[in-house]
């Protein structure tokens, strides 16, 4: 029965837990393709963010930086806002580096485009 | 965060636990009667030292922990970023809380209770400057909760010990042996909390055997829980052997006590290299070894019996031999007994065992989204079908002149774990002659296409199943989709946990007696009203055409529900309508999140 236990035990395998802080979602959708220009920009992470050591960037295809706004926290702690100027049509890149609050660095980028 | 933070940190914490351990020490372990000499020494000499070490560490270690999050590579950005990190981040907010009450101990040195009390709150903290701290929710807090009695039981008992050590040296012999007989209990009551709430961080951060065996975080927790073990056979040591002969002489008694202290730090720095690594899902496994283990056998009725006689003979033949250990009269007898049944049931044990390979955990990351399954038929026309035929089952028409004949990829592709799936697809079959009967695909195709391939596979297999029984032998998930709602919103699969609903092909939502969510998917001409979102991505009409067995064309009409637990449980085709009663009952039993159940099997 032990050994029963312990196989059940080891099968079990708790699903490895969220630490450091990574993209859950986004808003819009990681790979997306939109009939309208999104005004919002809302990731939301793993873990909680400080929004002091964090930045969100957008390219657009060309390579050229849409300037934003400085990214700030939603009422839950780990979702970053920024606000959007009218996109024209065609593909970007989401860059973010986030800090979580236990002040470990993690990045990454995704894409969307609009029609 | 490098080597410099961890140091930093590792006695920081070190000095606050020998802070907390000896200010408990001297108040609550000295026996009553000539001590007051040794209490003074640990009250006013010790203890503050270890607060001024724990201060300057901790100061020290703020500054750091300012550069790396400023990104600053100079003193002078380090001592800038210093009072942003402090005022404006959660790190700073608790260091300086925690740094705010060291300060106020000083003073309170004379009045013990307080002084204890202050210190524990400062070292309650530690979780907020961790991992526990950014999780968050329910999981969080349950994390920081065993994480304050982790480092308070820690404190305890390792800060106890150079007080112990100074106590064995100095204090009369009797006196001396009732400090550490007094000291048992305290050592006691930390190792049991110490092991239990580690194994509460364990569940929550390790990631499971994989993430134990296969991840440089599983590899440093086996550093800590060994260390720990050490400081464990140590300490019974201590109190089952060196203790009687402290009459005698006190040496072994504070060598061995010494050895604690320095495999104590040794515990926390290596707790504080944990502290600094990436648990989780985001470090993959690499199995190191060549089988897993695998409940398969208790699900397959022609392996079950055997593995249950297995365990069966295996289990007795431990209990003869200790048996035969224990009673001199049966030994003998116990021992040919046991010899037997293991000699039975252990080589057949390895029904418990599967092939296994480096990529075996690997976690996909494709969610099995629909766009991912659409990727996956399209690479397997053009990349598989040539061997294993349009359909899967083997039967190419050059599947005849192959050396080996290409596996029919709807036997049992549900019972190889996906990581088994990818390493197939990557590295091939090679047949024992050394000839290639399936090429590795690892050169030619990203590993996004080889998982997309992995997740075609499942697709087909749960469709293939249900074109040809009715019915999906495993729990099948639904894939990962967009819809637009009414409102303007996005909504994901992510979204609509918690709740059934219900996912119509077609233009129109069909009507139903049942409450549930509707999805509506469509090629790109409904768009969505109150109570229906729209997901008009083509990927997820073909994705639900593959899952549940049609062509894409016969599509229109199919409902399919979904639990709160995103499993596919039941569908009906143009025309007909899903039971009501058997809707009701889906949608009050979910089946469970690991309801995919165990895998694997022998070739
Ligand atoms: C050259 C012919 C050939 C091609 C091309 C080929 N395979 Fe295979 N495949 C085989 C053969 C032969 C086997 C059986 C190997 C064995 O059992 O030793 C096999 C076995 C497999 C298995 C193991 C099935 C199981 O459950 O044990 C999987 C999975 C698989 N192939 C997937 C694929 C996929 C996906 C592709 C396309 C990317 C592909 N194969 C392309 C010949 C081929
Ligand atoms: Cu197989």
């Amino acid at each position: 029965m032990m050994r029963l236990a312990l196989l059940a035990a080891v099968l079990a395998m708790p699903t490895p837990a969220l630490a450091h802080a990574f993209l859950e979602r986004a808003s819009p959708p990681v790979g997306s393709e939109l009939a309208q220009p999104p005004h919002q920009l809302t990731l939301t992470f793993t873990e909680r963010i400080e929004p002091l050591f964090s930045t969100i960037e957008l390219r657009a295809a060309n390579g050229a930086t849409v300037p934003l706004g400085k990214p700030h926290l939603a009422a839950d702690d780990r979702q970053l806002l920024v606000d959007l100027p009218v996109l024209q049509a065609g593909e970007y890149t989401v860059v973010w580096h986030v800090t979580s609050v236990d002040t470990h660095k993690t990045e990454g980028s995704f894409r969307f485009t609009v029609r | 965060m490098g080597a410099t933070d961890i140091l930093l940190r590792g006695i920081h914490v070190a000095a606050l636990g020998s802070l907390f351990g000896t200010l408990l020490f001297a108040q609550w372990v000295l026996p009553a009667g000539g001590e007051a000499a040794m209490r003074k020494l640990l009250q006013l000499r010790v203890a503050p030292l270890s607060l001024a070490i724990a201060c300057l560490a901790g100061f020290a270690w703020l500054v750091t922990e300012s550069a790396a999050m400023a990104s600053a590579d100079n003193v002078g950005g380090a001592f800038h970023a210093l009072p942003l990190v402090a005022l404006r981040t959660h790190f700073g907010h608790w260091m300086v809380l925690r740094l705010g009450l060291l300060i106020l101990i000083l003073p309170l040195l004379r009045r013990p209770t307080i002084a204890v009390a202050v210190t524990g709150a400062a070292f309650a903290v530690q979780p907020m400057l961790g991992h526990a701290g950014a999780v968050g929710g329910s999981m969080g807090a349950e994390m920081i909760a065993s994480e304050v009695v982790h480092v308070l039981a820690a404190g305890a008992w390792l800060g106890g010990l150079l007080p112990l050590f100074l106590a064995v040296g100095r204090l009369p012999r009797e006196l001396a042996v009732a400090t550490c007989r007094g000291f048992t209990p305290v050592g006691l009551a930390a190792v049991l909390l110490l092991a239990g709430t580690a194994v509460v961080q364990a569940a929550i951060l390790g990631g499971g055997l994989p993430g134990l065996l296969g991840t440089s975080y599983g590899h440093a927790a086996l550093v800590k829980s060994s260390l720990f073990l050490g400081l464990l056979a140590l300490a019974a040591l201590n109190r089952f052997v060196f203790i009687d002969r402290l009459a005698r002489s006190p040496d072994a008694m504070r060598v061995s006590i010494a050895g604690e202290m320095l495999l104590g730090f040794a515990v926390i720095l290596s707790a504080a290299v944990l502290a600094s690594r990436m648990p989780g899902t985001h470090e993959q496994p690499v199995w190191p070894l060549p089988w897993r283990l695998s409940g398969w056998a208790f699900a397959d009725p022609d392996a079950r019996a055997g593995v249950i006689t297995a365990l069966a003979g295996t289990s007795a033949g431990i209990g003869a031999a200790i048996a035969g250990l224990a009673w001199r009269r049966v030994r003998w007898f116990a021992c040919a007994a046991a010899a037997i049944l293991l000699a039975l049931g252990l080589p057949r044990l390895d029904l418990l065992l599967v092939p296994a390979y480096p990529t075996s955990y690997l976690a996909s990351p494709t969610e099995f989204a629909a766009t991912s399954i659409a990727a996956g038929a399209r690479l397997f026309v053009t990349q598989c079908a040539a061997c294993h035929g349009a359909q899967g089952h083997g039967d190419s028409p050059a599947a005849g002149s192959l050396p080996v004949r290409p596996a029919d990829l709807t036997e049992h592709v549900a019972m190889h774990r996906d990581g088994d799936l990818y390493w197939f697809i990557a590295h091939g079959f090679t047949a024992p002659d050394g000839t290639t009967v399936m090429p590795g695909f690892a050169p030619t195709l990203s590993t996004d296409a080889i998982w997309h391939l992995v997740d075609y596979l499942r697709a087909h297999n749960a469709g293939e199943a249900m074109r040809r029984t009715g019915r999906w032998p495993q729990p099948v998930p639904m894939p990962q989709f967009d819809a637009a709602c009414a409102d303007g919103r996005t909504i994901d699969l992510d979204d609509l946990r918690g709740r059934a609903f219900r996912i119509v092909a077609g233009n129109e939502p069909v009507p139903s007696e049942f409450n549930a969510v509707i999805v509506l998917v469509n090629r790109g001409t409904a768009s969505p009203t109150d109570d229906v979102c729209v997901a008009a991505e083509p990927q997820v009409w073909f994705a639900l055409a593959i899952l549940v067995g049609a062509s894409p064309d016969a599509l229109p009409g199919t409902q399919v529900l979904v639990d709160a637990n995103g499993w596919l449980r039941a569908v009906s085709r143009s025309g007909e309508s899903i039971q009501i009663g058997q809707a009701r009952d889906i949608i009050a039993h979910p089946l469970p999140v690991d309801a995919a159940g165990p895998t694997g099997h022998h070739h």
